[in-house]
């Protein structure tokens, strides 16, 4: 069990830092449908690994600069908050609604990375008019060869569907990357690759604001946390050295894929089909 | 980030302190969990539950106890991303740049607040 775990921690960690979430919308359903762990479980060793893959991958990408730090910490601001709410409503939920509820909210990202665009390093619209912002930045993108220039914009915006998404990973353990990366690249102007790069950034304060309450309630098993962060580590460690080198159009079009399936079991779960 | 040659020199400055935190504190985590597992691998405690009050971390520690070091590394890496939080407020602060020094003790301030929800 220890060794399956530590594996697909690694799978999830891996492609979690490449996407820019935090490997929960991977890692739960993993552990409840393979390996027959309760959903609480699950959550609670997702928790700790969230917040192991931003860690591991923050080191690369703050490093290279593709991480917007003034971005990632505002963000933070309201993700925060929306996580401890989360945290503290999700002890009162019942196994099958936080199962329908996962399901659903790995919709968007399953969406998000069908519709993933090849090497789109600045959107439509990001170089609008207006004046520059302090949220601004700039990074260097290996693929271009070149520095790429963004404005910020939208904030408000992006701080209302920051508390969304953290409200929804204090709930269901994830980072919530998967909504926040679709915001900034959609509604902010923040080239993706800097958007998965903020949102690893955020996701590991995100799940630290649900996980002293999750440790607290003993919802975290270290025996099956542990291992988990173990694999999360290493696989984040080795995606934010690939992620920023692929052409991911491919890839993200085969992930979308297997979660659109693995959203269906746990839609199916949720309805007491097939769920241990 | 190199929006001007100030900023871009104190970006990069802060960047690398936040990176610096981040590497020792999973560094560190990563010692305690890995040191835990092989002790748990080679002897595993008797079954029950895995739970150990804060209060009998460091006689734990100082008795090999596998469990000891497993939530020892789980609390480090928890605390990792708060601490990068705190290293940022203080590294604006010295900066002079007050609006995102008063961002990043706002979210001080909300982890503190969990941590206090956590405990109730």
């Amino acid at each position: 069990m220890f060794v399956q775990i530590l594996l697909i921690g690694l799978f999830s960690g891996l492609f979690g830092a490449m996407i820019g979430s935090g490997g929960g919308v991977f890692l739960i359903p993993l552990l409840t449908l393979l390996l027959g762990l309760p959903i609480r479980a699950a959550i609670g060793a997702s928790i700790i690994a969230v917040i192991a893959t931003s860690t591991a991958s923050a080191i690369a990408y703050v490093g290279d600069e593709l991480t917007n730090i003034r971005l990632g910490m505002t963000l933070e601001l309201s993700t925060t908050v929306g996580a401890v709410l989360g945290g503290v409503t999700a002890a009162y939920l019942g196994k099958n609604l936080l199962a329908g509820l996962f399901a659903l909210s790995m919709a968007p990202t399953v969406i998000s990375l069908w519709r993933r665009k090849e090497d789109a390093p600045v959107p439509a619209g990001a170089q609008a008019d207006g004046p520059p912002g302090p949220l601004d930045a700039s990074f260097y993108d290996p693929r271009l060869g070149h520095a790429v220039e963004y404005r910020v914009k939208r904030l408000p915006v992006g701080m209302v569907v920051a508390f969304l998404a953290g409200n929804i990973s204090g709930l269901l353990g994830i980072g919530g990357g998967a909504i926040k990366v679709p915001a900034m690249t959609l509604g902010m102007g923040v080239p993706i690759k800097a958007a998965a790069a903020t949102s690893n950034f955020m996701i590991g304060v995100t799940a630290v604001a649900s996980a002293y309450i999750y440790y607290s309630r003993g919802d975290i098993n270290p025996l099956i946390a542990v291992p988990t962060a173990i694999g999360v580590t290493i696989g984040a460690l080795a995606g934010s050295r690939i992620g920023p080198r692929l052409r991911s159009k491919q890839l993200a079009r085969m992930f979308a894929g297997v979660m659109a399936i693995l959203a269906l079991q746990m839609a199916l779960s949720a309805v007491g089909i097939g769920f241990r | 980030m190199q929006l001007t040659n100030s900023q871009g020199h104190h970006t990069a400055r802060l960047n690398r302190l936040i990176q610096m935190t981040l590497i020792i504190g999973l560094s560190l985590s990563m010692l305690f969990m890995i040191t835990g597992t092989g002790l748990f691998m080679l002897h595993p405690p008797a079954a029950g539950s895995p739970a150990i009050a804060a209060g009998q971390l460091l006689p734990g520690l100082a008795a090999g106890d596998p469990m000891a070091f497993m939530i020892t590394g789980m609390i480090v890496l928890m605390v990792t991303p708060a601490f990068r939080v705190a290293v940022a407020a203080l590294g604006y602060l010295l900066e002079g740049d007050w609006k995102f020094a008063l961002v990043s003790l706002g979210v001080v301030a909300v982890l503190a607040v969990s941590v206090f929800i956590g405990r109730a």
